[in-house]
């Protein structure tokens, strides 16, 4: 089944380079591009103290543009993968995050192999710290950032539509089942600075996932303001194990190079039918970060900002840290 | 200037108390939880119920002590989502029980009073530990089984034979086992390159789904073993293991449903190409199969695994012991030849037909003939003084391991090891003493 899957979605590709061969004869070209995340961190309050320089992880990628609208492209993630524990903050360990053939055509790109997924590109783009704090649905695992699968994207006036079938199980695992992911989503940029989203995808085995977020975001100014809601169902395809929150996310610029930020989550999840507690209790809370960003020169950034985290539990502690980040891209 | 500063205030604290909801985690349960940093240096009390959830590390450097008589129950799931307790390389666990307080590992919802029946299985993970010791790999590295591939903490092995990574005394592991995928599974009491530093001291690992106890590589002593009712192999060995064992029961269990593909056997032996070569010498033990019209062996070596089976007893099973020919200088037939594996001084009851020339075989998937080889493996049988004898136990319910008949025939001298006890007599049990009795599951099955 997955394999028929690979190989119609490669043939496809290929046919539809083969078709448009005679239309376009470009150049090649292409480049080389690295992201490194970096940060001191000192614990303010919590049951584990610490104070750390870390490299919380490097990205190192080339991106190439072939002929007829084809373009490849391969990104290592060195450092510490989305969906493997903290543990690894400590030890480097190197993941294939691309591992794509793209192809645009039009208002069309198809993009194959180990991909990008859009379900929270929209929201991690405005928050656009990703050096920080990861956004929301990511932070919290409603999904990877990669998967193995296929995507679309098509484009058409101020909407953009996308679609993808993946492994659902992101880019660290291999496929152990013959599962799949259905993913869909809308984005909308119906007025100036306005961003609209809404995202929803399903996987099934015998029990059903599903998740269904909504964000909306607007830049006006100096000003940025934007939020996200987000709720998985049969979370880990658990009967019953819903989880869900919202993210909250501010900004001001005050000059080019510096600017203020803030963000709140919240993040929660239900009571099983016949307990009385939220089935992640353990795992429920809210995380509050805000600080001061300076950008020093294009493609590097810091932060100092302060981060905590409350469990929703009355008897678990709370956490809260000062942190300084730093960015660097080329 | 005041007023503002308490309107903060109370702005502040006010705030942080809404982020709180309505609801306390149970004191029922403390809850044992790792977001990658480990459970920590701490010390799990026979007050408290503990509730694993998901895999739980005890990383490098730290250390987890249980007292006699905790309880530890697991959260129940499949595959990624099971719970279990991994010690990493470098981490150390202290579980040491008494007879009297067992330290019991379970399922949440086990209120050890039958609540969960005896030969349930596959409920949650298991135990892991992890150690220094060298492992038939490559770098003597080797990355353990059951464990979703990614995590460096499941990374086991090294040069370091004396590596210590604790002590488990009267520890009883119970429904565990769980497959992730093909051929990775999370075994009872899996132990990774764990060195000879670490005590392994009366353990009971029954209803697991897949082997009771595991041994990859590493070279561990233990003794007082038991594996009962267990889905595949009651004792697995592979990747180089060299330890010496003394006192083992295996129960395979007439209920317990095996893959009919690869049938449970209670003694499996295994390896590859390389070094170090699985070779543990196994003496006083006690195993009985799932009867002799069962279609099992008892005990297999395979590929290049070898050792010593002394002074031990087998009863019920249509197959006997067989050894694997490759036609190669390091298959198991070959480190027959080369006394590298001696089956010497054991006792067969109902095992083979009760025929001393079908007990011992050689088997080959080369194709060849292998008549000669397995002709000088069955004379094995006699000149390594196994006899065939019923030594009095029942091998029905309820169970009576403990040998009746008082003359077994002669014992086979124990290597020259620290490690071993001298005592006179075949099989796991004393005639006069029954180990097993008041901390094991089992002994509910026993008169």
């Amino acid at each position: 089944m997955q394999n028929k899957f690979i190989l119609s979605s490669l043939a496809l590709l290929l046919l539809l380079g083969h078709t448009t061969t005679a239309q376009n004869q470009t150049e090649d070209k292409g480049y080389v591009y690295g992201r490194i995340f970096s940060e001191f961190n000192t614990t303010l309050e919590g049951p584990n103290d610490q104070t750390a320089f870390e490299v919380k992880r490097a990205y190192f990628g080339y991106y190439r543009e072939l002929q007829d609208g084809f373009a490849a492209e391969v990104t290592l993630d060195i450092g510490s993968p989305n969906d493997v524990s903290n543990y690894s903050l400590l030890r480097r360990f190197a993941y294939f995050r691309n591992a794509a053939l793209y192809y645009t055509h039009n208002n069309l790109r198809l993009e194959f192999g180990l991909i990008g997924t859009a379900q929270f590109k929209v929201a991690e783009n405005f928050w656009s710290r990703r050096y920080i704090y990861k956004s929301f649905q990511d932070e919290y695992k409603f999904g990877p950032s990669a998967d193995i699968g296929l995507k679309a994207v098509y484009t058409t006036g101020v909407f953009e539509f996308d679609a993808g079938i993946f492994n659902g199980e992101g880019y660290s695992s291999l496929q152990n089942d013959n599962t799949f992911k259905l993913a869909a989503g809308a984005t909308a940029k119906p007025l100036k600075g306005l961003t609209l989203r809404l995202y929803g995808d399903h996987a099934s085995k015998s029990i059903d996932q599903s998740t269904i977020s909504f964000f909306a975001g607007q830049k006006m100014g100096p000003f940025a303001l934007g939020a996200e809601y987000n709720y998985q169902f049969n979370r880990n395809f658990e009967e019953e194990h819903d989880r869900f929150g919202y993210s909250l996310v501010g900004g001001y610029t005050l000059t080019e190079k510096w600017n203020f930020f803030g963000r709140y989550d919240y993040l929660d999840s239900n009571i099983p039918e016949g307990e009385n507690l939220p089935w992640a209790l353990a795992d429920d809370g809210s995380a509050l970060i805000g600080g001061v960003e300076f950008k020093a020169t294009k493609g590097i950034r810091f932060a100092l900002n302060y981060q905590d985290w409350y469990p929703a539990a009355q008897n678990s502690p709370n956490e809260s840290s000062l942190h300084l980040n730093i960015e660097v891209r080329f | 200037m005041k007023k503002s500063f308490l309107f903060l205030l109370i702005l502040t604290l006010s705030y942080s108390s809404c982020r709180k909801s309505d609801y306390e985690l149970s004191d029922q349960y403390s809850l044992i939880t790792d977001n990658g940093n480990g459970i920590g240096t701490t010390t799990w009390t026979a007050d408290k119920n503990y509730l694993i959830s998901g895999q739980v590390y005890v990383n490098d450097g730290q250390t987890l002590t249980i007292e006699p008589g905790t309880i530890i129950r697991a959260k129940t799931g499949q595959g990624e989502k099971a719970s279990a307790l991994i010690v990493a390389r470098g981490g150390k666990i202290i579980a040491n029980g008494t007879a009297q307080n067992p330290i019991i590992f379970t399922v949440e919802g086990d209120d050890l009073q039958g609540s969960v029946p005896i030969e349930s299985n596959g409920l949650w993970g298991g135990v892991i530990i992890l150690g220094h010791a060298p492992v038939n790999a490559t770098d003597n590295e080797n990355y353990i089984e059951g464990i979703p591939f990614g995590e460096l903490r499941a990374t086991y092995g090294g040069n370091q034979p004396e590596d210590n990574s604790g002590s488990l005394r009267y520890v009883s592991i119970r429904h565990g086992g769980t497959h992730l995928s093909a051929g990775n599974e999370i075994n009872g009491l899996t132990l990774g390159g764990v060195g000879n530093g670490t005590t392994l001291e009366y353990i009971e690992v029954i209803s697991n789904r897949d082997d009771g106890f595991e041994f990859f590589g590493g070279n561990v002593n233990a003794r007082y073993l038991v594996s009962a009712y267990n889905g595949d192999d009651a004792f697995d060995f592979d990747l180089g293991y060299k330890g010496h064992l003394q006192h083992l029961v295996g129960i395979q269990g007439l209920k317990v449903e095996e893959d009919i593909n690869d049938p449970a056997l209670l003694i499996e032996l295994s390896d590859r190409e390389g070094y170090p070569q699985t070779r543990p010498i196994l003496v006083n033990g006690t195993f009985i199969g799932k009867g002799p019209s069962a279609n099992n062996a008892m005990l297999r070596f395979d590929k290049s695994a070898s050792g010593h089976i002394l002074n031990s007893i087998f009863i019920g099973s249509s197959y006997g012991l067989q050894i694997e020919y490759k036609g190669q200088a390091s298959d198991s037939y070959q480190l027959f030849v080369n006394k590298n594996l001696q089956i010497n001084n054991n006792l067969f009851h109902h095992v083979a037909n009760n025929s001393s020339l079908q007990i011992f075989s050689v088997y080959t998937t080369t194709g060849q003939d292998i008549s000669d080889e397995d002709a000088l493996f069955k004379a094995h049988f006699s000149e390594g003084q196994n006899t065939i004898l019923d030594p009095g136990l029942n091998t029905q319910l309820p169970y009576q391991l403990q040998p009746t008949i008082s003359d077994l025939g002669p014992l086979a001298p124990l290597p020259d090891s620290p490690h071993f006890q001298n005592v006179p007599y075949k099989g796991a049990l004393a005639p006069d003493h029954n180990w097993l009795q008041g901390w094991t599951l089992l002994s509910t099955h026993l008169p």
